[in-house]
């Protein structure tokens, strides 16, 4: 147990060193970067509810346009202290061919778009935003408008479902197109203007989807098939109870673990680690890629002259037209999977994989990290003293940009701990090659 | 008999495995303390015969009285409610001398020493006026007699959009033995229907 308290320990100090370090240098640049994407956000978010008010696609897609600065200032800021870390050149000093970046700004925010998004919605801060959003066109429009725009996304005829079911269609096939456009001609616009539609996609998904999920609840809750369903758990009650076991006992054990424990979990600790995996595909599937047969203790070349080989032998034996057909077609409609699903998955198997001392470590001082940023925000509020709605609806964003300055800090401490990880895999894997060959 | 693999790893990693768990435990419980933690309100403490502004609206307490026998007499009205519990009534004082956005602090509670919290009788005052005139009135509250002594009434402006907003609490300032006597001299009272004045 001491030993485990030591490397805890020792993991704890150097995380923590480091990332001030890396956070003290890079202060200017990384502020401004916030900074910008602090006025993005804001400018697109106050238009959007002005927007909102009369139009709601366009509404919703300012809106989405809004999440993607928040993206684009974090991707930058993880850029930038990976590069003063020496990430890419890690992985170049091993690999066989050269690191292959990210593609541009575009390329990067299409691929951390999904982890991102993902996070935003189930820790709740669409949700959060979606309320801000509402409440903040409530007082632009006064209570008796009918203020939340995103009820629109369910709404209550066919016609309507159709048409959200349309737009959602549309945009996935404007978006693919966009992809490809972008894959054949390499112009940094596409990329963004990609990324762009992607936002929208995803969150006019999650938002659409999780409302048809509250109104689907709502009308079984209200049919008769949910009233013979509590009938039957009733039925199994009163047999269980003639066995002396207390159904109600287990259901209210189940109901804390499902309300208390697992919310504390997942914020705690499923949160920072997917962080963690969004910085990891920050750098590029390449570095993803190295790092995982440094996991397995392969050396990056020689997996690569493998790979090559068996592409040559793989291509011998078959028609290249008819191959090259299935490619295309796997390209347009399965190109979400390679070029998305598989990294995020891929980047938090890597980060499960470092132990499990380093990640509590980690998780550790992302609480730190985040817990200063909430009592930093709280500060400055009591500060203010207590306000009317008004007042506070007017100073949001001025309370928003205190409560993110420490941002830059989280991020460095996601950056660091990406950047051990690497060293962590790298050594793992030297270890067991020489074992292998001992 | 052999012992399955994992069995083994759990073995040896044993220490690993409960220090990592005891840590995430600890950050969850913690974290989620420390957000419950964060207070609503900006709280203005104040005593009975004093009174408190929130954004130029004053408010304040000029008298507490205690009874088990009420009695409104408005126009209209004249009801009478009897109890066993005892009936608390505030005389409340509610000024807007100069313009402001706050119009009312008409959320108002009565929280006592053990932190239950009662909602006024119906037929109470509303804790609201305009610009230029004080709104005086009575409010009640039905408690049980135990909870008479420390207990304290809040006023928060009735907002349909909230936020972290301004509290004023007054401490009726009931000692044990001030909540005996108060007991003891516990006569049937009549309030009169709210007055409304130019400042």
């Amino acid at each position: 147990m001491l030993s485990a308290l030591r490397d805890f320990a020792g993991y704890l100090v150097d995380l923590a060193r480091d990332t001030l370090e890396i956070w003290w240098a890079l202060l200017p640049q990384l502020l401004t970067i916030h900074l910008v994407g602090w006025l993005g956000y804001h400018l697109t978010f106050a238009v959007a509810v002005t927007v909102a008010d009369t139009q709601l696609w366009p509404g919703v897609a300012l809106f989405s346009t809004a999440f993607v600065w928040v993206l684009a200032s974090i991707l930058l800021q993880l850029r930038l202290l990976g590069d003063a870390l020496g990430v890419p050149g890690l992985v170049r000093d091993t690999a066989a061919e050269p690191a292959e970046g990210s593609g541009g700004l575009g390329r990067l925010l299409a691929v951390t778009l999904l982890p991102f998004l993902g996070i935003y919605a189930a820790f709740g801060y669409v949700e959060d935003a979606v309320t801000t959003f509402s409440l903040t066109s409530l007082g632009q429009t006064g209570v008796l408008y009918e203020g939340n725009i995103f009820v629109g996304l369910v709404p209550n005829s066919w016609t309507g479902a159709l048409l959200v079911l349309g737009v959602i269609v549309v945009t996935y096939c404007v978006r693919r197109g966009l992809d490809l456009l972008h894959e054949k001609y390499e112009k940094g616009f596409l990329g963004i203007l990609a990324a762009l539609v992607e936002c929208f996609f995803l969150l006019t998904v999650v938002l659409a989807g999780s409302r048809t999920i509250g109104r689907v609840q709502q009308w079984f809750a209200t049919r008769q098939f949910s009233a013979w369903i509590d009938a039957f758990v009733d039925g199994i009650a009163i047999s269980l109870s003639q066995l002396r076991i207390d159904l109600g006992w287990l259901l209210d054990g189940w109901d804390f673990i499902w309300t208390q424990i697992l919310p504390l979990l997942a914020k705690a600790v499923v949160e920072p680690v997917v962080w963690l995996a969004v910085a990891a595909l920050v750098f590029g599937t390449h570095v993803l890629s190295v790092a995982d047969l440094w996991r397995r203790g392969e050396r990056p070349t020689d997996a690569i002259s493998t790979l090559t080989e068996r592409r040559v032998r793989g291509a011998g034996g078959r028609s290249v037209h008819g191959r090259r057909a299935w490619l295309e077609f796997q390209e347009a409609f399965l190109g979400d999977v390679d070029d998305k699903y598989v990294p995020t998955f891929q980047a938090l198997r890597l980060v499960l994989h470092v132990g499990m001392l380093f990640l509590a470590a980690f998780i550790v001082l992302h609480a730190v990290v985040t817990t200063g940023q909430e009592a930093l925000d709280w500060a400055f509020t009591a500060a203010l003293g207590g306000h009317s709605y008004s007042f506070w609806g007017t100073f949001r964003p001025l309370l928003d940009l205190v409560g993110t300055l420490l941002e830059p800090l989280r991020l460095a401490l996601l950056a660091v701990t990406f950047h051990r990880c690497l060293l962590l895999l790298r050594a793992r894997g030297q270890a067991r090659r020489l074992e292998m060959a001992g | 008999m052999k012992v399955p693999r994992w069995v083994g790893r759990l073995r040896q990693n044993w220490a690993p495995i409960v220090l990592t768990l005891a840590v995430l435990l600890a950050v969850g419980a913690g974290t989620t303390a420390l957000e419950r933690a964060q207070p609503e309100f900006d709280d203005i403490p104040i005593e009975v015969g004093r009174s408190a502004s929130v954004n130029g609206f004053l408010v304040g307490v000029d008298r507490v009285r205690v009874t088990r026998e009420l009695t409104l007499d408005g126009p209209g009205s004249d009801d009478t409610a009897t109890t066993e519990n005892l009936i608390v009534v505030l005389d409340v004082r509610a000024e807007l001398p100069a313009p402001s956005e706050t119009r009312n602090m008409n959320n108002v509670q009565l929280v006592t020493a053990r932190g239950v919290r009662f909602n006024p009788g119906y037929d109470s005052m509303g804790v609201r006026t305009d610009l230029g005139y004080r709104t005086s009135g009575s409010i009640w509250f039905e408690i049980p007699e135990a909870d008479l002594a420390g207990a304290r009434v809040t006023f928060v402006e009735r907002e349909i959009l909230i936020s972290y907003r301004k509290r004023v609490v007054v401490d009726l300032g009931i000692d044990p033995a001030t909540a005996d006597r108060l007991r003891a001299d516990a006569a049937p009272l009549t309030v009169l229907d709210e007055e409304v004045v130019g400042l």
